[in-house]
């Protein structure tokens, strides 16, 4: 089994065990962690194969957002593993190409889901990590009605993982670990009877007559909310190189989802792709998690990261390779190596200085894309910010996008880091639930909010940069 | 300047279809203009039904069996896979009343040639199990097929490019150049094409080229709104049309008087599964200019619907939705010359029968270009059936 038992940071309190069985073998696991990790426990790490060449797939992002590990759970085809929590006496399959789906006996006919009245709400929050948390907070205190919406099991977003310090100043909870953080927002959220939350629920669609489709636990639901806060945060990117697709390529949130939240060891031996904040900070949590990492290789000439974060590496004796990039992954059903190689200026791979690398993971931490699906189907106006991660909406100080009643609230907004995130958070709950009349004491917290927010920004870099190109920062004066 | 033979303005299945059959026909310098990309609009916005049953029996229906003959060797002809099949299709009744539309129905492409059988429910379910109880009759019709609609669009233009026509995407025509009532040339936003022969297959958009030279069109874009669901392996095996579909077809003031809210929204259905394996159905019939936008309360109402006849549709996931506008015209498409414009040509507004008509549209629109003769099959549909409406000369249409 490859389960954490001993963790410097983290105590896995775990469900009770249950039974559930993979294609006829009869497994183990914990009750509501997910069904990809208690596989990922037993080694089974091929989940999916792909639909038209056949492909062994695994986990790759964690959190519902790719398909790489869609499976068939108690005779339903393409759920997501990786948010679908593990019951007693599931039965999970590998699908082989499409599936066929199972029509109904006749007396079970017309129990369509579909078309139930409306939900109303005030304000609707689509994701529930650091930034929609804390916009719903902050708008339920306001005294605004809310509905807060999460695909996953627990609300928390990528702070569940964090076992790091963060930095930034008291209001920010200096000092303190992601995943405690966490703890404080959700005990907050759910103290306040303005909050009502949804796990388990994926917004599928906004329409133009304001209603926005989610799919909670396999019923649609339609809500109609006044105003809508998008807050459905980033994804990890991959690169492109032969075999990006094996079993074992991660996203490095999927490795500290593995590692940090189910307690599930998720490699032996690591290449860390990738040498900004996020791929120092896991290679280290995966050294605190005993699995190895056999370097860490980043295109760029230098490092991306803090050298804090480095330093603790090197003298782990974790090589940090600059210059340098992955040409292929090696293997058949999953990773088995790794090709690597030195790139020059211009970012081209050297001639003659390919290198194999052993290891039965490569992790990719090259950067994340804001999820701005829902601004796009909202018809907000959009704009691709290199520096923010993507597409982006154009946005005005108070959070708001040029579709009325249309907030962004963290990284779906430019990607920044999990400070900012519970700032715009509280910025975008703050806005919304004022334009909705609840206004007490709005100046005050606008003013602060905005003054911590450029105190986490560091002037001439890269966020400031472009945010200037997103439009955001120009001041909006409210007027009521 | 550039000149050409022909210019076809639409980069729709229509016009594909028209630029590739006049190529292959030997026409001489053909340029497609497009203001967009090719199938861009109504072309990727419908379902891929080609269906002879739902056609009224006369010249349409004519055409439109000629039309499936065309498919027949089409892929190998074009050298592009389109996903032609004659899958056969069913009409599907859920009450008495609409079972005697079917019959009536049944009885008059009979007599016009086409093979048309009456299934009770029990017999269309042993043939397609997807079918819920309430399905009462099918009329079956197993030379109704279907095909993928983008990849038909898009090789009809690769094949026509590869025979030497011109295709110019985004590239807008401003304006139509006429002197004494003739065609002499295209304006476009990439400069002046001279040409002779212009046609119009803007399907939607077509009134805007025909106000350039002072007609007025009666083609309005009519809404209808499709869902798609997730692949899965194949279990429909025919294209299935719900009766409703026929008789708002035929009748469309049912809209206003029916007692069932879903009517009244002008709800219908098809549904069919892709080669891909995703469930493709629609659909609503809706007068809302040229807004795209769809609607929660009218998916709704659609899905509501469509798992009335096939309720495994309940479990699947919709992964996408999305309204194209068709372009209606009372009475079928108008189809070839225009009295008093010399060398303006028309070839628009099938409403939904743009993807079923787009081969038999191609074969004789470009058979009269190339001879300047007038067929029987084109004379049901030409302009000059609606009430005579004189060209207002050089007001919009500029004189050169």
């Amino acid at each position: 089994m490859d389960r954490t038992t001993n963790h410097p940071v983290l105590d896995f309190s775990k469900g009770r065990e249950v039974s559930f069985t993979f294609e006829g073998r009869r497994l183990t696991g914990y009750e509501g962690e997910s069904v990809a990790a208690a596989l990922h426990a037993a080694g089974i790490r091929a989940l999916h194969e792909s639909t038209k060449k056949h492909r062994p797939r695994g986990l790759f992002c964690a959190i519902g957002n790719c398909s790489s590990c869609l499976m068939k759970v108690n005779g339903v085809p393409n759920v997501r593993v990786c948010i679908e929590p593990l019951r007693e006496g599931m039965t999970v399959e590998r699908q082989t190409g499409r599936e066929k789906p199972n029509f109904p006996a006749p007396e079970a006919e017309g129990a369509a889901g579909a078309g139930r009245r409306p939900i109303e709400t005030e304000i609707l929050v689509v994701g529930a990590g650091p930034a929609g948390i804390c916009a719903a907070i902050e708008a339920a205190k306001a005294g605004a009605q809310v509905l807060l919406l999460e695909r996953s099991e627990r609300i928390g977003g990528q702070l569940l993982k964090q076992t790091h310090k963060f930095f930034g100043s008291k209001e920010q909870y200096a000092g303190m670990r992601g995943v405690e953080i966490a703890r404080i927002l959700e005990r907050e959220a759910s103290s306040l009877e303005g909050i009502e939350t949804w796990t388990g629920s994926s917004v599928a669609g906004i329409y133009p007559d304001g209603i926005v489709l989610a799919d909670r636990r396999g019923t649609a639901e339609g809500i109609r909310p006044r105003a809508v806060i998008v807050a459905t945060g980033a994804a990890e990117r991959n690169l492109v190189f032969p075999n990006n697709d094996l079993p074992g390529v991660y996203g490095a949130g999927a490795v500290q989802t593995l590692m940090n939240m189910e307690g599930v060891v998720p490699a032996r031996r690591v290449l860390m792709v990738g040498a900004g904040n996020i791929g120092l900070i896991v290679s280290y949590q995966l050294l605190q998690a005993g699995v190895e990492v056999a370097a860490v290789i980043e295109a760029a000439p230098q490092i991306g990261g803090y050298e804090v974060h480095a330093n603790k590496l090197r003298r782990a004796g974790v090589p940090i390779l600059t210059s340098h990039t992955i040409r292929r992954a090696l293997g058949s059903e999953r990773v088995e190596g790794a090709v690597i190689c030195q790139v020059d200026e211009r970012f081209q791979p050297i001639p003659g200085t390919e290198q194999t690398v052993r290891c039965d993971a490569v992790c990719m931490a090259v950067g994340l894309s804001p999820l701005p699906e829902l601004f796009f189907q909202a018809g907000c106006e959009m704009k691709f910010v290199t520096e923010l991660g993507g597409y982006v909406p154009v946005i005005d100080s108070r959070r708001r996008t040029s579709v009325a009643q249309v907030y962004a609230a963290g990284d779906s907004g430019g990607v920044e880091e999990a400070s900012s995130a519970m700032l715009t958070g509280k910025l975008a709950g703050l806005c919304a639930a004022a334009d909705l009349g609840y206004a007490d004491g709005y100046q005050e917290k606008f003013a602060d909010y905005t003054a911590q927010l450029e105190s986490l920004r560091p002037v001439g870099g890269k966020i400031r940069n472009g945010l200037a190109k997103a439009g955001e920062g120009e001041p909006v004066p409210y007027e009521r | 300047m550039q000149t050409a033979d022909v210019v076809v303005i639409g980069g729709g299945i229509i016009g594909c279809s028209i630029a590739y059959h006049l190529k292959k026909k030997g026409a001489g310098r053909v340029v497609l203009v497009e203001r967009r990309g090719i199938g861009e609009e109504t072309s990727s916005a419908c379902d891929g039904g080609v269906n002879l049953q739902t056609k009224a029996p006369g010249p349409a229906l004519r055409l439109a069996k000629r039309s499936l003959q065309l498919y027949e060797g089409l892929a190998e002809e074009l050298d592009y896979e389109i996903h032609f099949e004659r899958c056969g299709g069913m009409v599907m009744a859920d009450s008495p009343e609409l079972i005697g539309l079917l019959e009536q129905s049944a009885a008059e492409q009979a007599a016009a040639g086409v093979e048309v059988t009456i299934l009770n429910g029990q017999e269309a379910r042993r043939l397609e199990p997807a079918l819920s109880q309430q399905v009462a009759a099918v009329t079956y019709c197993p030379g109704d097929g279907r095909v993928n609609p983008i990849r038909t669009t898009i090789g009809y233009a690769r094949a026509a490019g590869r025979l030497g026509a011109e295709i110019l995407t985004n590239t807008a025509v401003t304006g139509i150049r006429t002197k004494h009532n003739e065609v002499i040339g295209v304006e476009t936003s990439r400069g002046m094409i001279q040409t002779g022969t212009v046609i119009n297959a803007c399907g939607v958009y077509a009134p805007e080229i025909g106000r350039m030279v002072g007609l007025d069109l009666p083609i309005r874009p009519r809404k209808g709104n499709i869902i798609v669901t997730e692949q899965v392996a194949p279990c429909l095996a025919h294209n299935l049309i719900c009766a409703r579909y026929i008789a708002l077809k035929h009748n469309p003031d049912l809209v206003r008087t029916s007692q069932d809210p879903s009517m009244r929204l002008g709800v219908n259905l098809f549904l069919e599964q892709t080669h891909e394996g995703n469930l493709i159905f629609g659909s609503n019939r809706e007068w809302a200019g040229f807004d795209k936008s769809t609607s929660y309360e009218i998916l709704c109402a659609i899905c509501r619907y469509a798992v009335r006849f096939a309720p495994f549709l309940a479990q699947m996931r919709v992964i996408r939705s999305f309204a194209g506008l068709r372009p209606y015209c009372e009475g079928g498409p108008i189809l070839g010359p225009v009295d008093g414009i010399q060398g303006f040509v028309m070839a628009a507004g099938h409403e939904g029968d743009g993807i079923a008509m787009a081969p038999i549209t191609g074969e004789i629109l470009s058979d009269f270009v190339m001879s300047g003769t007038v067929s029987e099959e084109i004379r049901p549909f030409l302009f000059s059936r609606f009430a005579p409406r004189q060209p207002q000369g050089s007001s919009d249409g500029r004189e050169g």
